[in-house]
């Protein structure tokens, strides 16, 4: 009990706020408190089973709030608490982390280019879908639309298939994947087929997740990282499809078995999986709004100010302040602006102007 | 639930101070990590205000959220560090 990080009894904000377990947030507590420890101290000290403990760490050091030396067995490492300000910052903007659209079109460029370069000679086409359909090159081949790519990979797992790996950034799915995904993870499932499906964390706690009644532990897993540069699958560690545009995926897939190639991609699938972790770690909260706060935010997303709205609620303007407040408290954030921006991406109220049928703008001109 | 919403794309100079903002920025730290004036800042934000038919920051928030524009600092896929090598 020599080091002390912060003085005993200070506040530390609490990690379940941010989705961690209680028992990760009591570990950190007395990492941060006490100083560092290994976790038989820990699990003495707290008189928490060690399978716990173990848990609780691997989650602390899973979101970065916790680290340990290296050194020995597990028995012998000493673990250490980051400063809670540098971990509540973390986990805030992981968790308002919203992808659009080119953002991830250059993160997926960003991987072929990279592959391109890493691989010289490659016949990988650094952008888009090339023009005509068929084979162009070795080990690469163009499904010209979404939907033969669909019967493609169908027809791939139809045969005798022992692991599949998915990754994707989208953040939400339409009904039309959703309905085309479901019966195949169902068949992989039933067939036993090892299965991993790497996500992007839904913005807004995405309902529409079908393959989430199937995770179990041994052949289908799902984990969740915010930084999937790419939609991308693997089959067999043979064959690869991504898609052709990042942009539009109307646009079909490339059909990759080019060996040096779809080892690049799996390099990226295996680190990226090394690092993600169980879903609903990042997820949004839900939210549940009271009435007042229901309200209240009504008004203000159609313009309303503080002031107006208060006099239209019949309260005070402080009244209106505080209940901001302690709403943006529940969502972790600091000013109005990121207070909008979560509440819409959770879909709890969207300003008038985008729903009018006038619109703000017409898109033609805007979009790329 | 999508099909009615207006597609408006923003500039990288638009997309990089929504970032930072998003992650609490303010103002003038966002104007400072930019290398630009505060004043271009508010010019920037008003211009999307604007276009977004929106008339004060928190309506902004709303719609940039709401039609899942914003703020991530580009990753850089091109070297995945392993994430869980954060061992300072």
């Amino acid at each position: 009990m020599t080091s002390s990080h912060v003085p005993v009894g200070a506040a530390v904000p609490s990690l379940v706020r941010w989705g961690l377990t209680s028992d990760a947030d009591l570990v950190f507590r007395t990492l941060v408190t006490f100083g560092p420890r290994t976790r038989r101290m820990l699990a003495a000290e707290l008189g928490l089973p060690p399978r716990r403990t173990d848990q609780a760490l691997a989650e602390l050091r899973e979101c970065g709030a916790a680290m340990s030396t290296d050194d020995g067995g597990s028995a012998a490492r000493v673990w250490t608490a980051r400063r809670p300000s540098d971990v509540v910052s973390v986990l805030r903007s992981r968790r308002i982390r919203i992808v659009d659209a080119q953002a991830k079109a250059r993160s997926h460029h960003g991987v072929v280019h990279a592959l391109r370069t890493a691989t010289a000679g490659l016949g990988l086409p650094a952008l888009t879908a090339p023009g005509s359909a068929g084979s162009f090159a070795d080990g690469l081949r163009y499904l010209v639309t979404r939907e033969q790519a669909r019967q493609r990979l169908a027809e791939v797992l139809r045969a005798e298939v022992r692991e599949f790996l998915t990754m994707s950034n989208e953040q939400a799915f339409d009904a039309e994947s959703a309905r085309a995904a479901a019966p195949l993870d169902m068949a992989l499932f039933t067939r036993g087929v090892q299965v991993r499906v790497l996500a992007a964390p839904p913005a807004d706690g995405d309902p529409l997740d079908v393959s989430g009644h199937l995770v179990n532990a041994t052949s289908f897993q799902r984990r969740e990282t915010p930084d999937v540069p790419l939609k991308l699958m693997v089959v067999d560690r043979q064959l690869s499809l991504l898609p052709a545009d990042p942009l539009n995926l109307e646009r079909g897939y490339l059909e990759v078995s080019q060996p040096a190639l779809v080892q690049g991609l799996l390099g990226v699938f295996d680190r990226l999986w090394s690092g993600a972790m169980p879903p609903e770690r990042f997820a949004l909260p839900a939210v549940q709004l009271s009435d007042r706060e229901r309200g209240l935010i009504a008004l203000l997303a159609a313009g309303y100010t503080d002031h107006s709205a208060a006099v239209r609620l019949r309260i005070s303007t402080r009244s209106v302040t505080g209940v901001m407040r302690s709403l943006m408290d529940r969502l972790g954030v600091e000013n109005r602006f990121q207070l909008g921006l979560a509440l819409g991406a959770l879909r709890a109220a969207v300003p008038p102007s985008l729903t009018s049928p006038a619109g703000p703008e017409p898109a033609s001109d805007q979009e790329s | 639930m999508e099909h009615g919403l207006p597609k408006i794309t923003l500039s990288d100079r638009e997309r990089e101070l929504v970032a930072l903002l998003a992650q609490g920025h303010t103002d003038v730290s966002a104007a400072e990590k930019l290398g630009i004036s505060a004043r271009s800042v508010t010019n920037i934000l008003r211009s999307l205000m604007d276009r977004l038919g929106v008339e004060n920051r928190f309506q902004l928030g709303l719609a940039l959220g709401f039609l899942r524009k914003a703020n991530v600092p580009p990753p850089n896929p091109a070297l995945p560090v392993d994430a869980s090598g954060d061992n300072r």
